[in-house]
């Protein structure tokens, strides 16, 4: 896997940047000890300083440390949400692939009605009936993502249940449950993977909007999107409290981004430019 | 499917912890009369399948219920006109200048791949296309109205009533949208230029002396539209989403904005409402663009022998 | 990797060549070559093309793209893969029309319709509005050749028009090339791996191994008297008719051009091979007039 990274300039350049990005948020805080809580009401918005990388927030936080908290949060949510998009999405992609017929049909109905919603409306609408919080922010937007992996997943499981190699295994005599872990589980890995790079950068994205609309993780445990929404109204005269958190959050998906743009290219040659 | 999405709009609103009214309208506000109201408005208390039936039909004679915000008892279906046409200019302003100026773009990346044009473009649309919606904006705001005061920040005043004042304060919100949209829209019509460029047809074209324009745009980009007629289909729910985000920041007051209101204020039928009509709005616009596929491709409509 | 090496060759007016060879022997470059439509890898080192006079490598392209279409001709393999797929087959004729001659697509489409008349399409008018997929692949090829023929081109470069076909259809082709060119005095270049269908369609015959010239003359006397150990195994492999017992093939398989065969380049492969075909390159030399070898066997007269 490696050498993949190092040949595509693409793959290595979103591999930098995301890790750049991860290694930041987590080690960051061990590294600028300043405490994202402290307040300091006789400092509220100052401009970027030696003591203030990068200036305070309205209760005379520190931003930097604020927006290393917040990285982490927008990461967190993010993740699991991905992860709750993958858990539900292959699962039903690949019974849905392999058992075709009715339940296939039923399967694909119901995704098709989940990717009749624009994603961000869905999103929100799920929060509006769980109510705001981290875990209901995860579930909304992981909810979103299921429909992308249980799609590419069924494709991969139809395209590879025609091929001779699977007819043979079957008629050999090979459960079923074997066939698909040991022949088609494999195959399935590679798109998966390109996959959870681009539903990152999405969720990451979502994640953001939800916040900056209040409805993230509530303060004052804010992702970077929250951080923005407070900064938004003190856009004329400090604008860079609104700023920072918006770089990073923009860092953060476009790592992923590269990546999966360049894990695509090596690995269907036929979207090469 | 529209039938499945109106139907998940309206079930969702019984996931609501607890009772879905008292949900609602929050301890402070609780009025028996507008309780009853909201009650029987909702169809709490009858099997699910009448009670949506019920909904439906209300809704499509245009009455989707009233508004729970106590201060202004307005109709749902009110607020919803009363802000459609915001939402409709800002939705086709920014997806015309996302199509023309993304194909554009798409097409010189195409002729001159692997140059620096390519790459700038590449570069270009792939962070825009990376940045948040709200932060889009933000930037703009920051450069265009703050920094150089060109245009204003925010607020909304009618085409009808004034519209060059309309109009200046609709660019910035559209081209955060539009900068978003492009991403997607260049770098599939690059890919797919530059993979009609090298069909065998193209060679034909040159043999026969045609100008390499005629080349260009009446042979290459006419095969190489067709997928990206379908992705602009997909594109149309980044732009509801992006719809909702922009509103918020450049305070117009749209559908979008709307419904993020309804979210805080926990009215919920605004909410329902609000997100019927964008839903609805998506699914038949990806309609539209499937016809519209189907037309432009002679394979699909006359059927591949 | 050099595709095509030292290859050199005339056509006269309403003169028929054939360019045979096997796949990958470069046939197929020369024919793109020549009006440089040549793909980039692939580029043009040296070399002339003269036609009527002029250098077609060297000309501007705004000259080249009038020569293109109006004076020479092309007919691809493959007809669907050649016509653009979005287009109506008579439209794409007429723009050729259009951009050389100047009609208005009116006028254009009904010159349209006589040239698919003429390259014997069976309701021309009808054809002319139908889309490339929905026509059979000898219906396509006409197209293809109403294309190249309407403006009256001096010459025609032809790559392997048949042999995407059936069979039947491959002989309905020809005929209507035959035709065509005699009623316009069309000169012809063919570029196929089937000597047969070289003999009888073409008066003089180039025959190309591993991207250079062997063998070169008249059809007549190439049949009659082959003198490149590669044309005699080609001439055997024909099949025949009457003929009872293995077809005959030539042993091995053509040449990896980034890492030709030391000497002549057959030799690995040739049944009367010599030492010196190990080292030496052999040069082209007259056998007879007009018939050109390039082999050991035959030093000059």
């Amino acid at each position: 896997m490696l050498h993949l990274l190092r040949h595509n300039r693409s793959t290595l350049v979103g591999a930098v940047l995301f890790g750049f990005f991860v290694i930041v948020i987590t080690l960051g805080r061990a590294v600028y000890q300043v405490n994202p809580f402290a307040v300091n009401t006789s400092n509220k918005l100052a401009p970027p300083s030696i003591t203030a990388l990068f200036g305070t927030d309205l209760l005379g936080r520190d931003l930097v440390a604020r927006a290393l908290l917040g990285g982490a949060i927008s990461l967190y949510v993010s993740v699991l949400s991905v992860a709750f998009s993958m858990a539900l999405g292959v699962p039903l992609g690949l019974v849905a692939g392999y058992t075709k017929g009715l339940v296939d049909e039923l399967i694909m109905r119901v995704m098709d009605i989940i990717l009749a919603f624009p994603a961000l409306v869905l999103a929100l609408l799920i929060v509006a009936v769980l109510g705001i919080g981290i875990n209901n922010a995860i579930i909304a937007i992981g909810f979103t993502g299921i429909p992308v992996f249980a799609r590419i997943v069924r494709g991969v499981v139809l395209r590879i249940s025609e091929l001779e190699y699977v007819e043979a295994a079957r008629a050999l005599g090979f459960g079923n449950l074997r066939i698909m872990v040991r022949h088609v589980l494999p195959n399935v890995r590679s798109v998966i993977i390109v996959q959870v790079t681009l539903s990152l950068a999405a969720a990451i994205l979502t994640e953001a909007a939800l916040s900056f609309l209040g409805l993230g993780a509530p303060a004052p445990l804010q992702s970077l999107g929250g951080i923005v929404q407070e900064g938004f109204p003190y856009l004329q005269n400090a604008w860079w409290y609104a700023v920072l958190p918006g770089i990073l959050v923009t860092v953060a998906v476009l790592g992923p981004n590269f990546l999966g743009d360049g894990l695509r290219d090596l690995l269907d040659p036929r979207l090469r430019g | 499917m529209l039938l499945a999405v109106s139907f998940l709009v309206y079930g969702s609103i019984l996931l609501l912890p607890g009772d879905p009214v008292t949900a609602i309208l929050g301890a402070e506000g609780y009025d028996p009369v507008i309780a009853a109201q909201l009650r029987q408005q909702l169809g709490l208390g009858e099997p699910l399948p009448v009670a949506f039936g019920k909904w439906l039909e209300r809704a499509l004679m245009g009455d989707l219920g009233t508004s729970v915000v106590l201060s202004t008892r307005t109709s749902v279906s009110t607020l919803l006109l009363q802000r459609l046409a915001v939402t409709f200019e800002l939705s086709v302003l920014a997806m015309t200048m996302a199509l023309t100026i993304g194909i554009l773009l798409g097409i010189v990346a195409a002729l001159k791949r692997n140059t620096k044009v390519d790459v700038c473009v590449s570069m270009f649309s792939l962070t825009t296309y990376s940045m948040p919606a709200f932060f889009r904006g933000i930037l703009l705001i920051l450069f265009f109205s703050i920094f150089i005061n060109i245009f204003p920040s925010g607020g909304y005043v009618g085409f009808l009533v004034d519209p060059l004042r309309n109009l200046k304060l609709m660019v910035l919100p559209s081209l955060s949208l539009t900068l978003g949209l492009m991403g997607v829209i260049t770098r599939f019509t690059r890919s797919s230029m530059v993979e009609a460029l090298q069909k065998e047809f193209i060679t034909t074209a040159t043999a026969k002396g045609l100008p390499e324009r005629t080349i260009i745009f009446k042979h290459a980009l006419r095969n190489a539209l067709i997928p990206v007629v379908t992705i602009s289909g997909l594109e149309f729910g980044a732009l509801m989403g992006g719809v909702v985000i922009t509103e918020t920041v450049f305070g117009l007051p749209g559908i979008g904005s709307l419904l993020v209101q309804g979210i805080l204020e926990r009215d919920y039928p605004v909410v329902q409402g609000a997100t019927l009509f964008v839903t609805v709005a998506f699914v038949l616009a990806n309609t539209a663009v499937d016809l519209l596929y189907t037309l432009i491709d002679p394979r699909v409509k006359l059927g591949e022998r | 990797m050099k595709a095509v090496e030292g290859l050199s060759f005339d056509v006269d007016k309403d003169d028929s060549l054939a360019i045979v060879g096997e796949s990958g022997c470069g046939k197929t470059t020369v024919a793109l070559s020549i009006l440089r439509i040549l793909r980039p890898p692939g580029r043009i080192i040296s070399g002339q093309a003269l036609f009527e006079g002029t250098d077609l490598l060297t000309m501007p392209p705004s000259e080249l793209r009038r020569i293109r279409g109006e004076k020479i001709g092309m007919i691809f393999q493959q007809p669907q893969a050649y016509l653009n797929p979005v287009l109506k087959s008579g439209p794409q004729i007429a723009e050729v029309l259009e951009i050389h001659r100047g009609h208005n697509h009116h006028k254009a489409m009904e010159e349209t319709v006589s040239l698919l008349r003429e390259v014997g399409i069976p309701s021309p008018e009808e054809t002319a509005r139908r889309y490339p997929f929905e026509l059979s692949g000898g219906m396509a090829q006409r197209v293809i050749i109403a294309m190249a023929l309407a403006c009256s081109p001096s010459l025609i470069i032809a790559d392997e028009p048949t042999s995407a076909l059936d069979v039947t259809v491959q002989a309905q082709i020809l005929e209507t090339i035959r035709k065509l060119r005699e009623r316009y005095q069309t000169s012809l270049v063919l570029i196929t791996h089937d000597l047969s269908l070289a003999a009888a369609a073409c008066a003089k015959i180039i025959v190309m191994y591993a991207g250079r010239l062997v063998e070169a003359g008249d059809t007549d006397a190439i049949f009659k008297n082959p003198k490149h150990p590669y044309t005699q195994l080609l001439i055997a492999s024909i099949p025949r008719i009457h003929s009872t017992g293995e077809l005959a093939g030539i042993a091995g398989s053509p040449p990896n051009l980034v890492n030709p065969p030391t000497g002549c380049r057959f030799h690995p492969r040739c049944p009367h091979v010599m030492d010196i075909c190990k080292s030496v390159d052999p040069e082209l030399t007259a056998a007879e007039a007009g018939h050109i070898v390039a082999c050991h066997l035959h030093k000059g007269v």
